[in-house]
């Protein structure tokens, strides 16, 4: 693989003048089985904290990309200042919750509402959705072929209980018709140049009436941290976190598909590889289409690689799984990297969106390098795929979650 | 570097003072100070740190990197000249290619 191979010497100066204590991570399975991070992702990783947040694992100081540790997911809820932090722009204001408008119209009647965000908690009801939020690109560095952009790891997911005010309310109020093909959203994040196409999407209108679907002002009781879209930002559960747009402070109901990169260019699969395609239909075309649902996926979260398990004594493994929302029905988890498996017990999770919790006993018998892994099946019937379906964007990586041990 | 000023300066000052404030560690980063070196500097990091190169360092092969380029030319809008495109491209290939 080409991640393997060696630095010139010009790129080991540059690597070994860069200050602060890089993360410990290995570039190589010791088994050579597992695609790994690019060496140069490995080697400009630090563990660093933003204000207001916990040291999470830097993968770009700017815009701030910073990815949750994996010891930190073995929890159903995911604490505010450990949730990752992912932005397209560099430029993200401080927003005062006193005086922040959100402006909610449509481009086909004149009828333009604004609300504080003291006007939305008075209008409208308030609800609490348990949901897992999934960074499209997450795993994107374990692509194989490695491919660009940010290079997250397992760390570009978190759950958490959001509460605040159902969209469709809010679109009701503001006279949402059946002229509505998409409703577009606009962050606040500002890139350093204005010749950068604001950061603006849309999702269909089923979903944005759908009951589950928030403009949320709170994660896990607590305001949502600035670094994660305060004071307002979409919860789409089920759909990962391209759609949960951060800083909303424009939402319009469009009568013809939005045309922007964010949503023609950047964030789509090609057609016939995964399951949805026709959930976007209004932004699909013959070769590719829009990611939306996230596909089941689970982590082992309580063990790291190359730690060291004692043979023919029980090893308990815990981690989390979750999907687009059906809910998981299944774990199972391996000790001799996928040739035995053995049935984990669930716990009860919150909702069907929610991180689903898992623990299994497994006992290996065999001394020597190995690899523990965990496939979950969702009640949809969805599988995870043994191969990586490889698409240029590094998208919708499931391949069963592999932590290399060494049995003693 | 005329482009570069300009667009500094059309740059709000909130934007400014956020973008300093997320961006601290970024000065960590030690990078090349020969003259392409400090012309990828200059123009990429307008929008972004430059981890941003490092971390996709080690895999993409000349077509990759020059469609990066090309992307943050047209679609991200950087101030980049054909020329400066091409020094810029050249260079991380050299650098940050696949096999470096």
């Amino acid at each position: 693989m080409d991640s393997n191979k060696p630095h010139s010497k010009r790129r080991r100066q540059l690597l070994s003048t860069l200050a602060l204590t890089p993360v410990a991570v290995a570039t190589q399975s010791a088994l050579g089985g597992a695609p790994y991070l690019p060496t140069g992702a490995v080697a400009s990783a630090r563990q660093a904290a933003l204000p207001g947040k916990a040291t999470l694992l830097k993968r770009s100081y700017r815009p701030p990309n910073y990815e949750t540790p994996l010891a930190a997911l073995n929890q159903e809820l995911t604490p505010n200042e450990q949730l990752f932090v992912r932005w397209h722009m560099a430029s993200i204001p401080e927003i005062s919750p006193q005086k922040f408008r959100l402006t909610v119209g449509a481009d086909y009647h004149a009828k333009t509402l604004r609300f504080s965000l003291a006007d939305l908690k008075r209008q409208f009801t308030a609800v609490d959705v348990t949901a897992v939020c999934q960074c499209a690109g997450f795993r994107r560095g374990y692509s194989d072929p490695h491919v660009p952009g940010v290079q997250w790891g397992h760390g570009a997911v978190g759950n958490a209980t959001w509460t605040g005010v159902r969209l469709r309310d809010v679109l009701r109020h503001a006279g949402i018709d059946a002229a509505t093909v998409e409703v577009a959203f606009r962050g606040e994040d500002r890139a350093s140049l204005d010749s950068t196409p604001r950061f603006i999407k849309s999702l269909p209108t089923y979903k944005t009436l759908d009951d589950q679907t928030i403009l949320a002002y709170a994660m896990n009781g607590k305001p949502i941290p600035h670094w994660n879209g305060a004071p307002l930002r979409l919860v789409v559960p089920g759909w990962v976190a391209t759609y949960w747009m951060k800083q909303i402070t424009r939402i319009d109901c469009l009568k013809a598909p939005l045309t922007n990169f964010w949503m023609n260019t950047a964030y789509r699969l090609p057609v016939g590889k995964f399951p949805g395609d026709t959930r976007f239909g209004t932004q699909a075309n013959d070769k590719t289409v829009p990611i939306t649902e996230m596909v089941v996926n689970s982590l082992i979260t309580n063990m790291v690689d190359g730690q060291q398990v004692k043979s023919n004594q029980p090893l308990v493994i815990e981690g989390v799984a979750w999907d687009g929302g059906s809910g998981i029905e299944q774990v199972e988890v391996s000790w001799d990297d996928g040739l035995s498996w053995s049935p984990a017990t669930l716990a009860k999770a919150l909702s069907r969106y929610s991180f689903q919790r898992f623990s299994a006993s497994i006992t290996p018998t065999q001394v020597g390098l190995t690899a523990l892994r965990v496939r979950a099946v969702s009640y949809s019937g969805q599988t995870q795929t043994e191969q990586l379906i490889f698409n240029n964007g590094g998208y919708h990586n499931n391949v069963p979650h592999r932590i290399e041990v060494k049995v003693v | 570097m005329k482009i570069f000023i300009k667009t500094l300066v059309s740059v709000s000052l909130l934007s400014l003072v956020v973008a300093i404030a997320s961006g601290a560690n970024e000065q960590s980063i030690a990078w090349d100070k020969s003259p392409t070196g400090v012309l990828v500097q200059s123009r990429c990091s307008i929008c972004h740190s430059l981890d941003y190169i490092l971390m996709n360092a080690g895999f993409l092969k000349p077509t990759g990197w020059e469609a990066e380029v090309t992307k943050m030319r047209k679609a991200y809008g950087a101030p980049v000249s054909d020329e400066e495109a091409k020094e810029i491209t050249a260079y991380l290939n050299q650098q940050f290619g696949a096999g470096n």
